[in-house]
């Protein structure tokens, strides 16, 4: 839901600042930097709804050969080593934020954004990519149960 | 060797069945480990965040919701039925309608998997059941489908350009000629084919009246307008591609609503799908981000360059190394990821040899093409497949041989006669 109302203003704002140039030679000035936001709020809620609707890129044709047992082993190798590299990322991501939080930074634009607000969106945006690892993972674990 | 273990890292996870994303950021990770240690992970928040905030990307979530309202529409039935009309006639009939219909649908996509599906669900029932060739049918459908990423806009060029810092403009006029050319090879190679072996296609032999020609055009006015309207402002150089997206997608929502079909459902779907669409190829250019920092800081790229003086390779052969590498690669690997990982290592050795980085993103975009079209991993191929019980994917790679020859012809082409792909940007943008 969130993720769509971000992407409807993407286009709005984008819309509007093409509009605003093109007729009246007129600049918003903040359209740039909040589009720039937006990129990186559909990056990882994005790509956090692919991962849960089971689209984010992935080989099958290797994968798909093994036998069921060994091939959920594999999987669940993945799952484990995905969310230690999330939780890697999201942990320097975090630093980021608050290095810029603690130093008071702000964007150098119209808006001058204190960065950390932006920058928050990373770890959170990693947070629920892991959540949703831990839930394939788990969802392999009911898997086996079922089977035995 | 720190290169060797984290390519191979790389490859043997994509291979094994990691999600390409993760399995990027793990090599990533493990080649900056290899050359610094821990110590090398204290830039990768910052990294990371220059990668993602990025006003150009805005363009890729922007194409993908076009195209996708205007697929989720059912507006490809429109677009294919009023090519239809003025094709029919040529040896080889409707064949050609899925060339021309796709180059439309791929002037107002940014990508190859849209385009083939938004011509295979509509031609390959029908022109199953008119008798032509199924084999022959897929081949077009697939080859059609790939001019998908060559004519602009297209979102392995907005990549290539974030990676490579060239200009998305002239990348997009740059695709613009070797895509028409490659449709007219395509179309060509059918004719041929329909007049060697007329069983094929089934000869049309009634004339399209004028109405029915002017109820066609009607079909397709409101596409080429919208095509008119997207290109047209990034060339005229009124607009940015991503601003010529967000107006496109508004152009896309008109032409939905002209045709009656514009409602919540079709407008939730196609938000939806773009969200996860979006995401999953902005967080592989994420992802790459770091991998394109480790090698940044192995200076494996220098490296490449030191061997290529020293082993005093031409351009020519270079080109044909890569060639063969992307061709092997390509049966492996996705094309973004292929784009986004191999581009920046070899980027300096393309500088130094004296290659275009312009002509070199239309190469690099056909040899992608290619990989789409090669088994096991061939995007296409399944694309087309899927689209009808008529045909099985043996029967789609067996059709798409022919065309595939065609490609590597014309990519021989391209290394010879380079103004192909930069006669229009320098003619453009001077």
């Amino acid at each position: 839901m969130l993720t769509g109302v971000v992407l409807v203003g993407l286009v709005s704002l984008v819309c509007l600042e093409a509009f605003l140039r093109g007729a009246f030679n007129h600049s918003l000035g903040f359209a740039e930097e909040l589009t720039g936001y937006g990129v990186v709020f559909l990056t990882f809620f994005g790509a956090a709804l692919a991962l849960r609707g089971g689209s984010l890129f992935q080989v099958h044709f290797l994968l798909d050969k093994w036998p069921e047992a060994t091939r959920r082993w594999l999987v669940r190798a993945f799952v484990i080593a995905a969310f230690v590299i999330c939780v890697i990322l999201a942990w320097k991501a975090k630093d980021l934020t608050l290095s810029s939080f603690s130093r008071g930074k702000f964007a150098p634009t119209v808006l001058r954004t204190p960065l950390w607000i932006p920058q928050v969106i990373p770890p959170l945006g990693f947070a629920l990519i892991g959540f949703f690892l831990i839930e394939q993972f788990l969802l392999t674990l009911r898997k086996l149960k079922a089977d035995t | 060797m720190e290169a060797i273990l984290a390519f191979g890292l790389l490859i043997g996870l994509i291979v094994g069945g990691m999600w390409v994303q993760f399995a990027v950021a793990g090599a990533g990770l493990f080649y900056i480990w290899l050359l610094k240690g821990f110590a090398g992970f204290k830039a990768i928040g910052i990294v990371s965040w220059g990668a993602a905030n990025s006003f150009t990307l805005a363009a890729i979530p922007l194409f993908i919701l076009m195209a996708e309202i205007l697929l989720g529409s059912g507006l490809s039935t429109r677009l294919y039925n009023g090519v239809a009309p003025f094709m029919r006639r040529l040896p080889g009939g409707l064949l050609h309608t899925n060339i021309a219909g796709s180059g439309i649908f791929a002037a107002i996509s940014g990508g190859s998997a849209p385009t083939a599906a938004a011509m295979s669900t509509v031609a390959l029932p029908e022109l199953s059941a008119r008798g032509y060739d199924k084999r022959l049918v897929a081949g077009s459908l697939a080859a059609g489908g790939t001019l998908g990423i060559l004519i602009p806009p297209s979102i392995t060029m907005i990549i290539y350009a974030t990676f490579t810092e060239t200009s998305i403009a002239r990348l997009f006029a740059a695709g613009l000629v070797p895509g028409i050319l490659l449709a007219l090879c395509y179309m060509g190679f059918i004719m041929v084919r329909v007049l060697v072996n007329p069983s094929l296609a089934p000869k049309v032999t009634t004339r399209a009246t004028p109405g029915d020609l002017g109820r066609a055009l009607l079909d397709i006015v409101p596409f080429l307008m919208l095509i008119v309207i997207v290109l047209g402002s990034i060339y005229g150089g009124f607009a940015t591609p991503t601003e010529a997206g967000a107006v496109g997608t508004v152009g896309a929502l008109l032409i939905a609503g002209l045709y009656g079909k514009l409602n919540v459902a079709l407008i939730s779907g196609a938000i939806s799908r773009t969200a996860s669409m979006a995401g999953n190829i902005l967080f592989i250019v994420f992802t790459s981000m770091i991998f394109a920092y480790a090698t940044a800081l192995s200076g494996i790229g220098e490296a490449l360059v030191g061997t290529l003086e020293e082993a005093n390779v031409s351009r020519l052969t270079f080109l044909l190394i890569i060639m063969v590498f992307f061709a092997i690669l390509g049966c492996f690997m996705e094309g973004l990821g292929m784009i986004a990982i191999i581009v920046p290592v070899i980027f300096p050795a393309l500088l130094a040899l004296d290659v275009d980085p312009i002509w070199f993103g239309v190469f690099v975009v056909i040899l992608v093409e290619l990989g789409q079209l090669t088994p096991p991993l061939g995007v296409i191929l399944f694309v087309v497949a899927s689209s009808s019980d008529e045909v099985k994917v043996e029967d789609v790679i067996m059709g798409t041989l022919p065309f595939f020859i065609i490609i590597v012809a014309f990519m021989l082409l391209l290394i010879g006669v380079p103004d192909i792909a930069l006669f229009l940007p320098e003619f453009t943008f001077g």
